[in-house]
């Protein structure tokens, strides 16, 4: 096994949901040994809708930071659409999509439908700098059987982009979750962060 | 099972600008490695600084070869300064363009453009990379002063300053042992104090 500070990536961390009604995966005391710090993102929500749920993250020094300290950027499509979005300044930065995977009730996982969001915390211990997050997210295709009513609606979103939070600071809180609603992740939703040594 | 020292990435040298003048940096190359690049250029830079983003053009060297130049160089990118991804470009130079820097014209000196490039450098000389980049656009309303337009207001402008991601590849006769980054391009010419390269190898 590697040791520590010998070499990277480090697992800084990982939580993984083990029932069906957490709605937040949350680090209170990232190590600011790391210059960068890289994450993967596995699961689902446990929804009834075909389309993926957005969602999104909060960071700060301390305590969560809910002012107007995100600038967000991306761009997403499906099929044949695609599309860029952007804004300033907002209370929380979006990053991706996971699919929702209710059906009439039931609360399974179902098999293979699973979103991935990867990505770079940029510059999070330097407190000259803004954090910065870069990421890429799949979602998995829906068909009809396994989707609500039978629905024939396909979102298989991919995303990619970057958000900024704009304090330069040293980042200790994460928090991930979906953006609107309280939603809970499917149980077995997981999130690693790995240092890299500086 | 692996040892620690073939396991993950580790750690091999950071490069770190202290001051506003430097054009050009040189980094020692291992066989796989990956460069994280936190960059900018200084409010103070000449030319055209009112563009949010500068560029970084990159080129390799090794003993028997010397600096590779000409067409050796190949490079595909799909990138966009705002929207979706759509423009496409094909070079063969020996000049490639691979890391993004953020403008600090503005006040917004807390916010650097960032690129994460990835190598593989084969002993036999053929060297591939694959960059992903992302600039920030600027933060505040500050129109800086001289000007009459605020590049880069995310209320008005692109959601991104820069985005793009790149693939290439360079032909030589032996392994390369460094590569020479340059700041050129939107009338940038140096890189901002406190731009820095962690560089991690496999």
């Amino acid at each position: 096994m590697p040791s520590f500070g010998d070499s990277a990536l480090i697992h800084v961390g990982t939580i993984q949901t083990t029932n069906g009604t957490t709605e937040t995966l949350s680090f209170t005391d990232i190590s600011p040994d790391y210059r960068h710090l890289s994450f993967i993102i596995t699961g689902a929500f446990d929804y009834d809708t075909n389309a993926p749920r957005l969602c999104g993250f909060w960071m700060g020094d301390g305590s969560y930071d809910t002012s107007a300290s995100y600038n967000r950027g991306l761009c997403w499509g499906y099929n044949t659409t695609s599309a860029r979005f952007g804004d300033n300044r907002q209370t929380y930065a979006t990053m991706g999509y996971l699919p929702n995977t209710q059906s009439s009730g039931t609360s399974a996982w179902k098999t293979g439908f699973i979103g991935v969001i990867q990505g770079t915390i940029w510059n999070y211990s330097d407190s000259a700098k803004a954090t910065t997050v870069t990421y890429t997210c799949q979602n998995p295709y829906e068909n009809a059987t396994q989707v609500e009513g039978g629905s024939t609606a396909t979102y298989p979103y991919w995303v990619w982009g970057w958000a900024n939070y704009r304090v330069a600071n040293v980042v200790d809180h994460f928090q991930f979750r979906a953006v609107t609603d309280s939603i809970d992740f499917v149980q077995g939703t997981k999130i690693s962060l790995y240092g890299f040594t500086q | 099972m692996p040892t620690p020292d073939t396991t993950g990435q580790k750690f091999f040298t950071q490069t770190v600008i202290s001051n506003d003048t430097t054009t050009n940096v040189t980094l020692s190359i291992g066989t796989i490695g990956e460069i994280y690049i936190t960059g900018a250029i200084p409010s103070s830079d000449t030319g055209s600084v009112a563009y949010e983003y500068g560029y970084v053009y990159g080129r390799v060297y090794n003993s028997t070869d010397g600096w590779i130049t000409g067409n050796a160089y190949n490079q595909q990118s799909l990138y966009t300064s705002g929207g979706v991804p759509s423009s496409f470009n094909n070079v063969t130079t020996y000049w490639p363009y691979v890391a993004i820097l953020n403008s600090h014209v503005t006040t917004d000196d807390h916010q650097w453009g960032v690129t994460r490039l990835r190598y593989h450098n084969i002993p036999q000389g053929d060297m591939s990379w694959i960059v992903e980049e992302f600039a920030s656009a600027n933060d505040t309303n500050t129109i800086p002063s001289g000007y009459s337009y605020n590049y880069g207001d995310l209320d008005a402008y692109p959601p991104y300053g820069w985005i793009q991601k790149c693939s290439g590849s360079v032909q030589g006769t032996a392994q390369q042992s460094h590569l020479y980054l340059v700041v050129s391009g939107s009338g940038a010419t140096n890189f901002a104090n406190g731009t820095r390269f962690d560089q991690y190898y496999y």
